[in-house]
């Protein structure tokens, strides 16, 4: 069988995926530790939220398959998503299936939520967000709260994607976490190369994204 | 005043005392209570986890004193953790009162661990200090993450 490759995940978007899997895996653990270890996972958090938030803006300007109008879609798209996912055998489409398009929007969302009410919680020990102070101890302890339960929620969600690749593998066929890593997809057919957009671009924007961050937590 | 307002009025001010000595035995007064402590408890904290964060400069005389009072007030928050709080709306969970051997032992645990770092303290061993403080907060934690409910 003749073999096509197509470049489906730019480098900033890989670059994007892994670094999110580091600081998930950090923040984890120090978020488990506590104590003083708490600095760390202060840190990691602020990297989560500016990574989140530069994806949520490469989202817009960035590579054709990492552009949310690319991959986001109704229900009727979704339901025949599932169908093909139960099929064996590669899927036809080239970037995310309508299906995990909305795990990747689940994902961003979780985290985004997870990040910011981290930076209004404390663990009424020795340790608070940055933002603490301009809330009362009553809504501090609320956002905690949804801290704590947002967090198994997004864990959830990571299982479920990392579980859904693990199928793709075996039921499918498909090499999706070679695919993040070397951003390069298999084809049955030859396909047109993407619009790409520029690694510079994606270093700025992470930049101004960090900046956003660092405004914020000094607020 | 006449002997006999003055009876009165001995008479109403001991039954307000007595009134308040059963309110004293309420529940709701001891989750006071040992919300009181932990407060006091975190009042206490604060600073010393300012200081090994970096935050504030780090004073070995004053860590020394307030490791001093919070030995001493880690063993008083017990008391108010009577199995009779159960029913009262708090930030304890369900958890704690099917565990309350594993709930004591924590507090013990606790004890001897805010007991070693009041004595670490008095050595000036800032490092000692920070190490020990460390420990000593991951019990606190632990014990939250079990027990503790933010809702």
């Amino acid at each position: 069988m003749e073999r096509h490759h197509i470049l489906v995940w730019d480098l900033p978007t890989r670059l994007f995926h892994w670094s999110l899997v580091g600081l998930f895996m950090l923040s984890w653990w120090s978020g488990e530790q506590g104590g003083t270890a708490f600095r760390i996972h202060q840190w990691s958090g602020y990297g989560i939220l500016s990574l989140v938030l530069f994806r949520l803006v490469w989202g817009l300007v960035g590579g054709e398959y990492a552009r949310f109008a690319q991959f986001v879609h109704g229900p009727r798209r979704v339901l025949r998503g599932v169908a093909e996912l139960l099929r064996p055998g590669p899927l036809a489409q080239v970037g995310h299936n309508p299906v995990g398009a909305w795990m990747v929007v689940a994902l961003l969302f979780g985290l985004l939520v997870q990040t910011v009410t981290g930076l209004f919680a404390n663990d009424d020990i020795m340790n608070e967000g940055p933002l603490v102070a301009h809330i009362g101890k009553d809504l501090s302890d609320t956002l905690s709260g949804v801290h704590g339960v947002n967090f198994v929620i997004v864990l959830v969600l990571v299982s479920v994607h990392v579980l859904a690749i693990v199928y793709h593998r075996l039921r499918k066929g498909e090499h999706l976490t070679q695919a993040m890593i070397t951003g390069r997809r298999m084809l049955p057919a030859p396909a047109t190369a993407p619009r790409t957009a520029s690694s510079w671009l994606a270093l700025v924007l992470l930049a101004l994204a960090a900046g956003m961050v660092t405004l914020l937590i000094n607020l | 005043m006449g002997q006999q307002t003055i009876r009165w009025l001995a008479a109403a001010l001991c039954m307000l005392g007595c009134a308040s000595a059963a309110a004293a035995d309420k529940p709701e007064y001891a989750v006071e209570y040992r919300q009181g402590v932990m407060s006091a408890i975190a009042w206490n904290v604060g600073p010393m986890g300012k200081m090994v964060k970096g935050e504030s400069d780090f004073d070995v005389k004053r860590f020394a004193f307030l490791a001093d009072r919070v030995a001493v007030l880690v063993p008083m928050a017990l008391e108010g953790f009577t199995p009779d709080t159960a029913a009262v709306k708090s930030h304890a969970k369900a958890e704690l009162w099917q565990h309350q051997d594993d709930f004591k032992n924590r507090l013990e645990k606790l004890h001897s661990a805010t007991t070693e770092l009041a004595k670490v303290a008095k050595t000036g061993d800032e490092a000692a200090m920070r190490v020990t403080f460390g420990d000593t907060v991951k019990i606190c934690k632990g014990c939250h993450d079990e027990y503790q409910t933010k809702h």
